[in-house]
């Protein structure tokens, strides 16, 4: 028997073992629950899953590392730093490092973010600075993933903003200055689980969000406060799920298809944290700009806010879609001119400040500066009872309305007739730079 | 794996482009196609045990490296793949030894394949491949051992007489080791209410 008989035999052997295994199981789940033991279906179950994981390795990692071979065996003198050194020039400039020392002296969030590192004994991965060679694409991924890095399973992130929106309607000789704050959760066990809360500056709740599963799909449900969002009596709105939108998009006409699933997949349904997240993977990917006009990112990365060296990324949206729902009719939609500025902390790549300068169809300018002043991983089995910000309260006699995401849709296809005309009168007006200005 | 950097680097120059194809740079046919069959099994297994991607790279290149260094004694067939996967087993636990400590394992969704008879419909592709993400990060909740084993078993798809030959153990303890594996998964998706 030759080598290759032998390696043909061990094969076919694996092969026809394969098929047997598979029908001898079928066999067993056609002879009914009496026949199995509870354990080893819900093993075989796990086991079944797993198997349906299949991890792809980057094409391009693919086939530069194996033309680097040579070259990397060549180079009998510093192996290992040349390796990190092709690694590095590959995958992304990472090392690790200690925590600076004005990480713990220095702005609140800052504090809060050694005090996570530190309450998790996660290392927060930091970035050897590299001059201009980061793009900012990659500083909101490398965002993201410091973000998501943070939060294990069992225990939930929370974030505390203050927001200072300046309003200026049209005509008007001066801003109109008002304050809130936004807090968030996201749940390190399923991160879709997420929570947010608008409250004005005496704690009064005006908007409460909850994003949780409903039978089987992910569903937001938010709560708009009487007198908050023109809705006199306060509203519970059941937002439709991802899905619902999506099967929703296929009843409109094929051509205008593509740039309603654009809109879906840019996520600017607002939702805390994965709405951004949506948004960055969606401009990261390139699925931005088939349709609707492209988002513009540039970077900064020698800026600084409150003496902290940040990467300044700025997105430049000049089609944003806004609506908000009611509690009668369809939801009201506009266009919008959004031009964000997000203050990335060059070490931790967690999010320190947002800047967003919205021009709206109706000639309304907003303002809006976030700061964050808190950031904390809480333990999930501490949220309960009114804790709990994943369980909406809502007080009696709150009208309720379950959202279609068609009627939503309809009246975005309606405002993005109105684009051409708007994205022409549109000029930029860029935000003046905040923090110390220095560079 | 080497130890950690404690400094700040210097600026790094962008990737080099190489004129030529990968097959002419790497003149060994034989090299070519053992890289071709192993590449995607150790990376799917390196990239289930470690935290981030660029880990999992700096890993693999460690490996097909020592690979390339030695291929005047790459093995024949299957056997070659079994050879990478011992140098993967042991770089693997150099890393760990290096880390010091468990590292959640979080593979974004971009990283894993479509496979083709799951749905079309995009929210429930998105959300399906969402919850494999959500079980390889809880797989990591396991020991070193526990989640080797399933790493073997799941990502790098290997049988059980291969996964003894690459542990050095018999294949009755790898089907033990493998049901306890599996168990203390199920506990810890039960105890985080993972359905």
């Amino acid at each position: 028997m030759t080598t290759r008989e032998r390696e043909l035999a061990r094969r076919m052997t694996e092969f026809v073992d394969g098929i047997i295994v598979h029908r001898r199981r079928r066999e067993l789940y056609r002879r009914g629950p009496e026949a199995r033991d509870d354990e080893f279906t819900a093993l075989t179950r796990l086991a079944d899953r797993l198997s349906r994981i299949e991890i792809v390795a980057p094409p391009n990692f693919t086939e530069s590392l194996l033309s680097s071979l040579p070259r990397l065996a060549a180079a009998e003198t510093e192996p290992a730093s040349r390796l990190r050194r092709w690694s590095a020039q590959t995958s992304g400039r990472w090392a690790r490092l200690a925590l600076p020392p004005w990480l713990l002296a220095g702005l609140r969030a800052h504090a809060a973010v050694a005090a996570i590192a530190a309450a998790t004994g996660i290392a927060v991965l930091l970035h050897v600075p590299d001059g201009n060679a980061v793009s900012a694409a990659e500083v909101l991924s490398r965002a993201e993933a410091a973000l998501v890095k943070l939060v294990a399973p069992g225990r939930v992130l929370y974030r505390r903003w203050r927001i200072v929106d300046a309003r200026r309607d049209r005509g008007a000789a001066g801003d109109s200055l008002a304050t809130r704050y936004v807090e968030e959760w996201m749940d390190g066990t399923d991160h879709r689980r997420t929570a947010g809360r608008f409250l004005a500056t005496d704690g009064e709740v005006l908007l409460a969000y909850a994003r949780a599963l409903d039978e089987g799909e992910y569903r937001a449900r938010v709560y708009f406060a009487p007198g908050f969002s023109n809705e006199p009596k306060g509203l519970l709105s059941i937002e439709p799920s991802r899905r619902e939108f999506f099967e929703a998009v296929k009843r409109f006409h094929p051509s205008q298809r593509p740039m309603l699933e654009e809109y879906v997949d840019r996520g600017y349904i607002w939702e805390p944290i994965l709405s951004d997240q949506r948004f960055n993977r969606s401009m990261m990917e390139g699925r931005g700009g088939r349709v609707l006009p492209r988002v513009v990112l540039s970077l900064d990365p020698s800026a600084r806010i409150n003496g902290t060296a940040v990467y300044a990324v700025r997105l430049v949206d000049p089609l944003r879609v806004r609506f908000r729902w009611r509690s009668v009719g369809p939801p009201t939609v506009w266009l919008a001119r959004l031009e964000t500025v997000r203050y990335i902390a060059r070490d931790t790549y967690l999010s320190l400040a947002v800047e967003e300068a919205y021009d709206h169809e109706d000639g309304r300018r907003v303002v809006s500066r976030w700061e964050l002043l808190e950031s904390r991983l809480l333990e999930a089995a501490h949220l309960r009872g009114s804790d709990d910000p994943f369980s909406l309260a809502v007080p009696a006699g709150v009208p309720i309305r379950r959202q279609s995401a068609f009627e939503q849709l309809a009246e975005v296809v309606r405002a993005l007739e109105r684009a051409p005309r708007w994205l022409t009168r549109s000029l930029p007006r860029p935000i003046a730079p905040v923090g110390d200005g220095e560079r | 794996m080497s130890g950690k950097l404690t400094g700040k680097a210097a600026v790094l120059p962008l990737p080099s482009v190489d004129v030529l194809s990968p097959a002419e740079t790497v003149a060994d046919t034989a090299f070519v196609h053992f890289y071709e069959a192993a590449l995607p099994r150790i990376y799917a297994f390196i990239r289930s045990q470690v935290a981030n991607r660029e880990t999992a790279q700096e890993i693999v290149a460690r490996i097909f490296l020592k690979a390339y260094k030695h291929r005047a004694r790459l093995p024949a067939n299957e056997e070659a793949l079994i050879w990478a996967f011992r140098i993967a087993h042991s770089a693997l636990v150099d890393h760990w030894r290096v880390e010091g400590r468990k590292e959640a394992v979080r593979v974004s969704i971009e990283e894993l394949a479509e496979l083709p008879d799951e749905a079309d419909d995009p929210e429930a592709l998105y959300l399906t491949r969402e919850r494999k993400a959500l079980l390889l990060r809880v797989m990591s909740d396991l020991g070193h051992d526990d989640r080797m084993l399933l790493g073997l078993k799941f990502a790098a798809q290997r049988t059980n007489r291969e996964i003894g030959s690459i542990l050095g153990l018999s294949e009755g303890a790898v089907s033990m080791r493998l049901l306890r594996a599996l168990r203390r998964l199920r506990k810890r998706l039960e105890e985080l209410g993972v359905s």
